[in-house]
């Protein structure tokens, strides 16, 4: 009984770090740069210093590997995990491990001038990977904002400051157009929605998680009021709120499974069919520079019969 | 005289099961009234007296679909645990024993999570595989208890304790072995360890409440006509032996049963502590170690102690805490305060 109860805390202290819940760490954006080098303070509120930008890579979150990418850095990643799978040609980089349990051999064999981590390691692993001369940077934003930040942060540590700015300025762009289109729609009238980021507890974002504030972005009006950035919901509330769109943002259940569940067969987005398991996850839990197709990918599940984003986006 | 102590027994018998019975009626109107959705008791009465005309249809989709389903799981698991911590405390003639000491609910966990984490456990599939698989797995964990305990053709309580034991301590290598290569289903097996009883049934899957409660119901009743014999056995192998009972047969009868009972509770609502340790304990204040009385009035308790703790759970919090974290912060300091004014015979 009693291992059984230290394996709980254990797994429970996990979860509170792996879940996408987290602690809300100011993504402290404090950093500069001048001759002497870079020196940025990271998600767990070190100071890191750079001689010269990172040349060697290694990132232990797919939506760091994503950003590196997006602002041309790609080819200095050497390392990532084994969940990485964008862009394609991540596919031919060499895999480290998880996030949670990657192999420190693999990663000091890689000889990396900098390491991200999302701060779910312990911070013993951390410590002790620091005596080994690996220099260890976190990310981990919980807001868009400080998604904002966070971008700025990596593009400062490989030396791709200017693109950073300009894909955070892509990214606002992308959301401020979709803003414009849903203030058209009253506020009234903005569709109640359910995002379900896994079944057996219930698991949802809040309106203070980037992923809430996509849902909110893309004009829905999000029924979860969550004192943390994610955490359960109750089922009950859920029917009381009477979501009219649900998004299945989770493998674990198909759309027509969803209406079966014992008292959700009244729900409106049920009645009327709007519930959807065809979003790419990826595109709207990582905190990477397809945050603003995903939100494009939720307005039109929100509002099919209003113009689509992506025609728009063209002109 | 026999007369006279037998009119005393079953006056016993009806005040204490008759009160429990009414504190289980009443604990689950309470419970059926309140939830994080706000509804009052006088939306429950309307629900059932059946003027829905009044009541907004949700909430009646939340007083039946919802928390009716849970509050019999709690009913069902409450029972189930705490007879089977009963049947152990008698078996193994330990007041330590509690259902998950033989290994039984390791092995319901290591079923469960294996499914995890191996995909199989999506859709309404895998609704019906985790807890089969995990039902199957508690026995499979008695079984090899039982198969290691037997020396010689014979199984002692001590060895069988200790071969629980050992078989638990595996088995809970074996959960953290797949807990350590898993990934998002991490927190799944954490809430089946923590036990919580927001169990998702859907139109396909309610069935399996039904025969959780249908084996539970069964072994309470199957224990009940042993009783006599189970009194017996909690006197000691010796005595028992001397009263003409075969113990080997019998022990692998309740061993039996009490895991079809557990495995029944485990697979669908994971891994609730403290209740099968000392709910018996409370009872046995309340009805006497009488096995007769006992057997109900642990199931009863039980039920009522599952579903004011899963109130709480539903409740005190913003956000969900899993059952299983109520029953072991109320339950330990409980069971202290147990052990401190304990009396010969009782704990």
């Amino acid at each position: 009984m009693s291992s059984i109860i230290a394996s709980v805390l254990a797994g429970l202290c996990i979860i509170l770090s792996t879940s996408l819940s987290g602690c809300s760490k100011d993504d402290g954006s404090g950093s500069s740069t001048s001759n002497a080098g870079i020196s940025l303070n990271d998600a767990l509120g070190r100071e890191v210093l750079f001689e010269r930008p990172a040349e060697r890579v290694v990132s232990l979150s797919p939506a760091v590997t994503e950003i590196l990418y997006a602002i041309g850095a790609g080819d200095k990643v050497v390392g990532v995990t084994i969940y990485d799978n964008f862009p394609p040609e991540v596919k031919g980089k060499e895999k480290v491990g998880d996030f949670s349990n990657p192999s420190m051999e693999r990663i000091i064999s890689l000889r990396p001038d900098v390491v991200f981590i999302s701060p779910t390691q312990k911070t013993e692993r951390l410590a002790r990977a620091e005596t080994l001369g690996l220099k260890i940077v976190a990310v981990h934003p919980v807001n868009l904002p400080e998604v904002y930040e966070a971008i700025k942060l990596i593009g400062k540590v490989v030396g791709e400051e200017q693109r950073s700015v300009l894909l955070v300025k892509k990214m606002m762009g992308e959301f401020s157009q979709l803003k414009r289109l849903v203030s058209q729609i009253p506020r009234g009238k903005r569709r109640r929605v359910y995002i379900e980021l896994s079944q057996d507890p219930f698991w949802t974002a809040g309106k203070s998680s980037f992923v809430g504030q996509l849902v909110e972005v893309a004009g829905g009006d999000n029924i979860a009021d969550l004192p943390l950035p994610y955490g359960t919901i109750n089922p009950e509330v859920i029917i009381q709120k009477d979501p009219e769109v649900i998004i299945i943002a989770h493998p674990g259940i198909k759309r027509d499974e969803v209406g079966r569940r014992l008292g959700w067969a009244r729900i409106t987005a049920i009645q009327t069919g709007r519930v959807y398991d065809d979003i790419d996850v990826d595109m709207i839990i990582r905190y990477g520079p397809r945050l603003g197709q995903g939100a494009r990918d939720l307005f039109k599940r929100f509002y099919p019969e209003i113009v689509n984003p992506d025609s728009e986006n063209t002109e | 005289m026999i007369y006279e102590y037998q009119k005393k027994f079953y006056r016993r018998w009806a005040t204490v099961n008759l009160s429990l019975l009414i504190a289980v009626i009443a604990g689950a109107f309470l419970a059926l009234s309140i939830g994080p959705s706000r509804t009052s008791l006088i939306d429950v009465l309307g629900v059932f007296l059946g003027e829905r005309t009044t009541t907004p249809e949700w909430v009646s989709n939340v007083i039946l679909r919802i928390r009716l389903p849970r509050i019999i799981l709690a009913i069902v698991a409450g029972a189930s645990l705490s007879v089977s911590g009963v049947v152990f405390q008698a078996v193994l003639g330990n007041p330590l024993a509690d259902p998950y000491i033989l290994g039984v609910s390791s092995g319901a966990v290591a079923g469960a999570a294996l499914v995890t984490v191996f995909g199989i456990g999506k859709g309404t599939f895998g609704q019906l595989v985790i807890p089969t698989v995990s039902f199957v797995g508690s026995l499979l964990a008695m079984i090899l208890v039982y198969i290691v305990a037997r020396i010689g053709g014979r199984v002692r309580s001590q060895t069988l304790l200790l071969a629980g034991v050992i078989v638990n301590f595996f088995l809970g290598a074996v959960i953290m072995l797949l807990m350590s290569i898993s990934n998002r289903e991490l927190h799944e097996i954490v809430y089946l360890l923590m036990g919580n009883l927001g169990y998702v049934f859907s139109e396909r899957t309610i069935w399996m409440l039904w025969i959780a409660g249908g084996l539970t119901l069964l072994g309470a009743i199957l224990l009940l006509w042993r009783s006599r014999e189970l009194n017996a056995l909690s006197l000691g192998e010796e005595s028992a032996t001397q009263l003409g009972i075969d113990i080997q047969r019998f022990r692998l009868f309740l061993l039996f049963i009490v895991s079809l009972m557990i495995g029944a509770a485990v697979s669908l609502c994971g891994l609730i502590g403290f209740v099968g340790l000392i709910v018996p304990h409370a009872t046995r204040m309340l009805s006497g170690p009488d096995h007769r009385t006992l057997i109900p009035a642990a199931a009863l308790s039980g039920a009522v102690f599952l579903i004011l703790a899963d109130t709480l759970a539903r409740t005190v919090a913003p956000i969900e805490i899993p059952v299983g974290v109520v029953t072991a912060i109320v339950g330990g300091p409980f069971f202290i305060y147990l052990l401190r004014t304990r009396r010969p015979g009782y704990i």
